[in-house]
């Protein structure tokens, strides 16, 4: 394992007994992506990095150390900002890589 | 979602398409840009998206970057819609005319509503608070309504309390009567009982007070039956309010004469119809000119309620029958008719709580007309109540 991989790890470990002790939830600390699901009908994505690939059929999105695949059927991305992205449509599988 | 539609539609919206070169990488930069692209839809040769107006010349560089060739294909929101009608200046006219009219009205009160009376009529509250200056049309920053209320138990005493609460343009007063005691006072004052009209006393209820007549006396108007004045064992005098009841043997007569040809109002089949509008508080005649013939009146108000709120909108309808005075000559028969009808309602009236024990009727028949009279034997209470003058005043 890299010295920088080690470095992560540890701030990782550090991080979850910080919000432990605080008894504070870990996403406020953490860059990870929030992902919510309304039914299969609505995914707002937190922590949306980017799109890498629209189709009506197919969205994947960058999520910072992985990816994220919504797949479906006329899916539309309802609002794309810096932040957080919103995708409608009939979901039928999500997929990480 | 609504504020998010609402925000979009004030400040404006751009949809357009982005065909060719690289539509995912034209989005990233738009957010990277902080330019929030929405309602982003696939097509066979790019993308359809929307972004807010204000924002579109700011996707000039991811454009540029990514080879994507923008095109707008639609604009909406308020900017755009003011943007259209920026010419027509009565457009603009009106909507300042109709706002500065919403606001006009909405500074007055017109609708006065009356809740929780049922003895005392809303006319006359309507009336009392008219009084006050409390009305349709008035100015509602301008009412006091804790001096209003004041006021107006003060000139109702039938009412125990009030509360007048305004919302808007309409104006709720809620009332609650006044329960009025016993009239124990009353009972204090001395009083001596008289007689109400000439006759026989046939029979006495004395419940206080000293009699003064007996049965069988025949006394006029006026005459002391049962006096307020007692005397006590020790020698005093007191005086109380004498009470009872004196019926009497009464004779009453009535006498009608109607002639032969008598002037009768009949209408002639002509009306004539006007109508007034009013609008707030203006009256606005819907006819010209006057009529000048004698005429019978008869009146209909129509007013716009919507939602049990009355408008300040009212259509005043009134039909005046064009009338004629003619003689006419009725025969016996009918002028008698005339007559007794007449002498049934006098009875009616007048004998009102009386036994009538006999009753006969003269019918005189002349050239001129008829002349009915009647005279009654009655038995009916004639004691009325008259207060004692004492040194002290009552």
């Amino acid at each position: 394992m890299s010295d920088k991989n080690k470095q992560r790890r540890g701030f990782r470990e550090g991080l979850t007994a910080l919000t432990g002790a605080m008894e504070m939830p870990m996403e406020a600390f953490s860059r990870n992506a929030k992902i919510e699901l309304l039914s299969n009908r609505e995914a707002t994505v937190d922590g949306c990095r980017g799109v890498l690939e629209y189709s009506g059929e197919q969205i994947r999105l960058n999520i910072g150390h992985i990816t994220v695949q919504f797949s479906g059927r006329n899916l539309e991305l309802r609002s794309l900002n810096e932040h957080e992205a919103i995708i409608t449509g009939f979901i039928v599988t999500i997929d990480f890589g | 979602m609504l504020i998010l539609w609402l925000y979009r539609r004030i400040l404006g919206y751009v949809r357009f398409t982005a065909n060719g070169g690289f539509s995912e990488r034209f989005l990233n930069l738009c957010a990277r840009g902080g330019i929030t692209v929405f309602g982003a839809r696939r097509t066979s040769d790019g993308l359809c998206a929307c972004c807010m107006a204000r924002d579109y010349k700011k996707l000039r560089p991811a454009k540029r970057k990514t080879g994507v060739k923008l095109r707008v294909c639609g604009r909406c929101g308020l900017p755009f819609f003011t943007r259209r009608y920026r010419g027509r200046i009565g457009f603009a006219a009106g909507f300042l005319l109709c706002s500065a009219l919403v606001w006009f009205l909405s500074l007055h009160i017109w609708s006065i509503e009356i809740h929780g009376n049922t003895r005392v009529s809303s006319n006359e509250i309507t009336g009392v608070l008219r009084e006050l200056g409390f009305e349709e049309g008035v100015i509602s920053s301008k009412v006091d309504v804790a001096t209003l209320r004041q006021q107006f138990l003060l000139k109702m005493p039938q009412l125990s309390w009030a509360a007048v609460n305004i919302e808007g343009c309409r104006a709720v007063v809620d009332v609650r009567e006044a329960l009025s005691p016993p009239d124990s006072e009353g009972e204090t004052i001395p009083m001596n009982i008289k007689a109400a009209r000439d006759g026989r006393i046939i029979s006495m209820d004395v419940l206080n007070g000293t009699a003064a007549a007996y049965p069988g006396d025949a006394v006029i108007k006026g005459d002391l039956l049962i006096s307020g004045s007692i005397q006590y064992k020790t020698g005093q005098t007191g005086y109380v309010h004498a009470k009872g009841t004196v019926t009497a043997e009464t004779e009453r007569s009535f006498t009608v004469a109607k002639s032969y040809v008598q002037q009768v109002t009949t209408r002639t089949g002509k009306t004539h119809t006007r109508r007034v509008f009013t609008f707030l508080n203006l009256k606005i005649p819907l006819y010209l000119g006057s009529i000048k013939v004698p005429v019978e009146r008869e009146i209909a108000e129509h007013s716009v309620v919507i939602g049990g709120v009355n408008l300040p909108v009212n259509l005043t309808t009134a039909i005046f029958y064009e009338t004629q005075t003619q003689a006419v000559t009725f025969d016996e028969v009918a002028v008698t008719a005339q007559a007794r009808e007449e002498i049934s309602e006098w009875e009616e009236y007048e004998l009102d709580g009386a036994e009538v024990v006999s009753r006969e009727e003269i019918v005189e028949s002349t050239e001129k007309g008829v002349k009915i009279t009647i005279k009654t034997i009655c038995r009916e209470n004639i004691a009325v109540e008259e207060l004692i003058l004492t040194n002290g005043g009552v």
